[in-house]
C-alpha cells in the first residue's frame, strides 16, 4: 500500500498549492475552466488523501495489548472518527453556504463557484470516510472467504457503478442505472449489517458506550445529508463529478443504518446488560479460580482467592470464611470487614446457629425482617444487612462457611445465591485437593520423622550385650509398628551382678516409645544403686508412679544373675512369667508383682515377690513380652506357652542364639500370613558353668523374701 | 475365619448402679469406646459401676488402661468400679499385671452387686 508520509506529503502539497493558486486569483488572475480543473483537483486530492489518512490511523491504533482486539473497542473508536469527520463536513458546508451567500454582491458566480468545489470536496470526503467506516465493520470478524467476497461486491459493484454513470452522462436517461445500483449496494449492505449478535455479550459500560456512539454518528450522519440537501450541494454534485452523488448518498446510507441497527441492538440488549455482566464475572471467577487452584498448594492463599472472588462476583462488601475445628470457629481470610467486626455480628448467638452451622447455602435478605437475627440489624450494624451464608466441604466433610454480607437490605439477588453455590462446588474441589496435598505432604513428614524415631529407639535397645563368667545371654526384638513400647535390656549393678530387665508399656506405638525412653532413663540411674531385682522394680515403680499418666502402666521382669555361686533373682511387676529349664525340665516362674505406675510405693512394695534360684550348668531361662506369646495367627489363635516351652526343654537349646532363633522361627511360623499386632521382644540365658561355681554349688541357699517359694513345676 | 475384631457395649442402668456389658474385643483400637462410656459415667457422677466380662474375648494392655484411667475418680466420688464375670483367659491377664489387688473382681454379677450394697 501507499506509504502514510507519501500521502501526508500529497495533502499538505495540494493544500498548499490550492492556497497559492487561490491567493493568485484574487490577486488578479483570471478564472478559467483550466483553473478550476486545477483547484478542484487539488481539493479531491487532499481530501481522498487525508480520509484514507485517518483510516489507516483508525486501523493501526485498535490492537488491544491484553486481549489482541476487542471488538467492541473497535467499533467504538472508528464511530468515534466518524462523528468528529460527520461534524467538521456539517460545518464546512454550512459555512460555505453562508460565505456563498454573503459574497453575493462580489463576483458571485466564481466565488459561489469555488466555494462549492470546495465544499464538494468535504462531501468527498465524508462519503469516503463513511465508507471506510462501512468497509472497516463489514471487514472484521468475517472468515477470510466472506471477507474477500464482501471486499469484492463492495469494491467491484462501486467501481463499475461508477464508470456505468461517467458514462451515461454521455448517453441517455440514468435513472434505471442509478436506481439498480442503489438496490445492489444497500442488497450487499444491508446483508453484511445482519451480524450483531456480539453486542450482546459485552459489558453494560460497552454497551451504554455503544449506544451513545451509534445514536450520535447515525444522527451526524443523517445530518450531513441533510445539510447537502438542504444547500444543493446533492445537485450540483454530479455536474461537478459524474456519480459521487449516488456514491456519497450510498455510503452514507450504508453507514446510518449499520450506526441505527448498532444503536437498536445496544439498546435492545441493556435490560439484559446486568445478567450477562454478571455472567461474564462467574465465568471470569471460575475460570480465575480454576487456575489458582491448579497452582495454589497452599490452603490460606486459596481461601483468600475464595473469599476475594465471592465478594467481586456478588459486588458485596465484605466476605469471610469461618473454618470449623472441633467446637471452634476460625475466622479466615475476611475481606472489605475487620476481625474485630466479625467478632461482633458473633454477640448474638443465633448469628452461629443460623449462619456458619448452616447446613445448605442460605440467603437472608433482610436483617431486620429475620425473626431472630433482627437484634443484629437494630443494634446499629449497618454493614451488614443481608447476606449469604454457603457450606464449604470437603469431601463430604464440612470444614466452614463462606459468608458474604452487603449493607443494604434485599441487596442480594436470588441469581447470586445460584452463583455463589456454582463457586462454592469449585471451592470444595479447590479446598480438597489442598488438603489432600497437605495430607500427603503431613505423611511423608511423619513417615520421615518415625524412621529417624526408630532409628533412635534401637538405640535406647543394648548396642552390645555386657558379659559375666559362664553366661551366654542374646537377646531379639522388632516392633509391630516403627516404634514400640517393648523394654530390654542388660545393665551391670553395683555389687558386679548383671541385670536382665525386659519389660512392656501398655499401649503401643508412639506413646509407648515415649515411656519406653523414660523408662530406660530411670533404670539407667538407678542400675548403680540398687540391691536386687525386687529393690529395682521398687524403685523403677516408685521413679515412675505419679509421672505417668494413670491409664499407662508398665510391666517389667528383672533378673539379676550373680556368679561364684552361680544364681539368680529373680521379681516381677505384672510381667508375663519367666520359663525356666532346670535339669532338663521346664517350670514357669511368677512372683507376685504389681505392674509398674499401677500402685502406689507402698502397695506396691508390699506386694512384690522376689525369688532366687541356684543355677547348675545347663540351665536356662527364657524372658518374653506378650508380643511372643500372644502372637496370633489368622483364626486369632494365640501361640501360647507350650511351643515356648517346647522350644527350651528341646536339647537343641544350648545357646541363647539357638533358643531365641527358635523362638523367633515359631512366631514367625504361627503367625502365616496375619499382620503383626504386637512388639515382640525376647531374652535368653544359659548357663554354662564355671570351675569354681561347680564347687560352691552345694552351699547355694535358696532365698526369699517371701514366705512361700512357688515355681509351679509344669513338666519334669 | 475372620475373627470379629469389635467391642460392643451395652449400659444398663439398675438403681445408682450402672452396668456395663462388654463383648467382643477390647484393645488399642477398641479403647477408646469403653473410654467414652466410663468416662461419660463418672463425669455424670455415676460412679457405681459394674463391668460384666461375660462376652468379652480379648483384652489387651490398653485395655487395662482403661480402668487404671477411671478407677481413682470414681473411689473419689465415693463409688468403685467393680468388674464381673472374665473369662479364664481374661482373667489370667489381669492376673498377671496384679489387678486383684487393686480392683474388686467377681466372680458372678450378683457377687459384685452385693459387695456394692454391703
Amino acid at each position: 500500500m501507499i506509504s502514510p508520509s507519501i500521502l501526508r506529503l500529497a495533502a499538505v502539497l495540494a493544500l498548499v498549492f490550492r492556497v497559492i493558486l487561490d491567493v493568485a486569483f484574487f490577486a488578479g488572475g483570471s478564472y478559467t475552466d483550466v483553473y478550476r480543473a486545477i483547484t478542484s483537483f487539488l481539493s479531491l486530492a487532499a481530501a481522498t488523501a487525508i480520509g484514507y489518512l485517518f483510516y489507516r490511523h483508525e486501523c493501526e491504533g485498535n490492537i488491544d495489548e491484553q486481549s489482541g482486539y476487542n471488538h467492541a473497542d473497535y467499533i467504538s473508536r472508528r464511530l468515534t472518527t466518524t462523528i468528529y469527520l460527520t461534524l467538521i463536513v456539517i460545518i464546512g458546508g454550512v459555512l460555505a453556504e453562508v460565505i456563498a451567500d454573503e459574497n453575493r454582491g462580489l463576483p458571485t458566480n466564481i466565488l459561489s463557484t469555488i466555494i462549492f468545489d470546495d465544499a464538494a470536496a468535504l462531501i468527498v470526503f465524508a462519503s469516503l470516510s463513511l465508507f471506510f467506516l462501512y468497509y472497516c465493520v463489514t471487514q472484521r470478524r468475517r472468515h477470510h472467504k466472506t471477507r474477500a467476497l464482501t471486499r469484492i461486491l463492495l469494491i467491484g459493484g462501486g467501481t463499475a457503478f461508477s464508470l456505468l454513470f461517467i458514462l451515461a452522462l454521455f448517453g441517455e436517461s440514468s435513472f434505471a442505472l442509478e436506481f439498480s445500483a442503489q438496490a445492489y449496494l444497500l442488497i450487499v449492505g444491508l446483508l453484511n449489517i445482519r451480524r450483531l449478535q456480539w453486542v450482546d455479550a459485552v459489558t453494560s459500560r460497552e454497551k451504554r458506550r455503544l449506544l451513545w456512539l451509534g445514536a450520535t454518528s447515525c444522527a451526524t450522519i443523517i445530518g450531513v445529508l441533510i445539510m447537502a440537501h438542504a444547500t444543493d450541494l446533492d445537485i450540483k454534485l454530479n455536474f461537478f463529478l459524474p456519480g459521487l452523488d449516488f456514491f456519497f448518498k450510498t455510503s452514507s446510507t450504508l453507514a446510518a443504518a449499520y450506526c441505527a441497527r448498532l444503536t437498536l441492538a445496544a439498546l435492545m440488549a441493556l435490560p439484559t446488560a446486568g445478567v450477562v455482566d454478571r455472567r461474564n464475572s462467574e465465568v471470569d471467577s471460575l475460570a480465575y479460580l480454576n487456575r489458582i487452584v491448579a497452582e495454589t498448594v497452599d490452603f490460606e492463599k486459596l481461601t483468600e482467592v475464595v473469599t476475594e472472588k465471592a465478594r467481586l462476583a456478588c459486588n458485596a462488601s465484605a466476605a469471610w470464611i469461618e473454618m470449623h475445628s472441633g467446637h471452634e470457629r476460625i475466622v479466615t481470610a475476611p475481606q472489605g470487614i475487620s476481625y474485630e467486626l466479625i467478632e461482633w455480628v458473633h454477640i448474638n448467638p443465633d448469628f452461629a446457629a443460623i449462619v456458619s452451622n448452616c447446613d445448605a447455602p442460605c440467603l437472608i435478605e433482610s436483617l431486620g425482617e429475620h425473626p431472630r437475627l433482627a437484634t443484629l440489624a437494630k443494634s446499629g450494624s449497618d454493614f451488614v444487612r443481608s447476606l449469604i451464608a454457603m457450606p464449604l466441604l470437603s469431601g463430604t466433610t464440612r470444614i466452614g462457611t463462606l459468608i458474604v454480607v452487603k449493607p443494604d437490605s434485599y441487596g442480594f439477588e436470588h441469581d447470586d445465591l445460584r452463583l455463589l453455590t456454582a463457586f462454592r462446588d469449585n471451592v470444595s474441589i479447590a479446598l480438597e485437593n489442598a488438603r489432600l496435598l497437605h495430607d500427603s505432604m503431613q505423611n511423608e513428614r511423619i513417615k520421615r520423622e518415625m524412621t529417624v524415631a526408630r532409628t533412635i529407639q534401637q538405640r535406647l535397645l543394648p548396642q552390645q550385650i555386657p558379659t559375666i563368667d559362664g553366661f551366654d545371654i542374646g537377646a531379639l526384638s522388632y516392633p509391630a509398628y516403627e516404634v514400640g513400647g517393648d523394654y530390654y535390656d542388660i545393665l551391670r549393678l553395683g555389687d558386679g551382678s548383671l541385670c536382665i530387665l525386659i519389660g512392656d508399656v501398655s499401649g503401643k506405638g508412639i506413646p509407648a516409645a515415649f515411656y519406653m525412653a523414660q523408662l530406660k532413663g530411670a533404670a539407667l540411674a538407678l542400675a548403680r544403686e540398687v540391691s536386687g531385682a525386687r529393690d529395682f522394680l521398687s524403685r523403677i515403680n516408685a521413679t515412675l508412679f505419679g509421672n505417668i499418666e494413670k491409664q499407662i502402666y508398665i510391666t517389667l521382669l528383672c533378673v539379676v544373675l550373680r556368679e561364684n555361686p552361680a544364681s539368680m533373682t529373680i521379681a516381677r511387676a505384672g510381667h508375663m512369667p519367666a520359663l525356666f529349664k532346670q535339669h532338663g525340665g521346664v517350670s514357669v516362674i511368677t512372683p507376685k508383682g504389681l505392674g509398674v505406675g499401677l500402685a502406689s510405693p507402698k502397695l506396691f512394695d508390699r506386694t512384690i515377690e522376689e525369688f532366687a534360684v541356684p543355677l547348675a550348668p545347663g540351665d536356662a531361662c527364657l524372658l518374653f513380652t506378650d508380643g511372643v506369646s500372644e502372637s496370633r495367627n489368622q483364626n486369632g489363635d494365640e501361640l501360647g506357652y507350650e511351643p515356648l516351652i517346647d522350644i527350651l526343654r528341646s536339647p537343641a537349646s544350648q545357646s541363647a542364639d539357638a533358643i531365641l532363633k527358635e523362638i523367633g522361627a515359631a512366631a514367625e511360623r504361627h503367625k502365616g500370613t496375619a499382620a503383626q499386632h504386637d512388639d515382640v521382644t525376647a531374652v535368653a540365658f544359659v548357663y554354662r558353668g564355671t570351675k569354681s561355681a561347680e564347687q560352691n554349688s552345694e552351699k547355694l541357699s535358696i532365698v526369699s523374701t517371701t514366705t512361700e517359694f512357688s515355681i509351679q513345676q509344669i513338666c519334669n | 475365619m475372620a475373627i470379629n475384631t469389635k467391642l460392643t457395649i451395652e449400659h444398663r442402668p439398675d438403681n445408682s448402679i450402672d452396668k456395663l456389658y462388654l463383648q467382643g474385643y477390647l484393645d488399642m483400637h477398641t479403647a477408646p469406646q469403653l473410654e467414652t462410656s466410663l468416662g461419660n459415667l463418672v463425669k455424670a457422677g455415676r460412679n457405681n459401676i459394674i463391668v460384666n466380662f461375660r462376652d468379652l474375648d480379648y483384652i489387651s494392655s490398653a485395655g487395662l488402661g482403661v480402668f487404671m484411667a477411671f478407677i481413682e475418680d470414681a473411689r473419689i466420688g465415693g463409688g468403685d468400679i467393680k468388674l464381673a464375670e472374665m473369662k479364664p483367659k481374661v482373667f489370667t491377664v489381669f492376673d498377671l499385671l496384679g489387678f486383684p489387688m487393686l480392683f474388686d473382681i467377681a466372680e458372678s454379677e450378683a457377687d459384685a452387686l452385693a459387695k456394692f450394697t454391703a
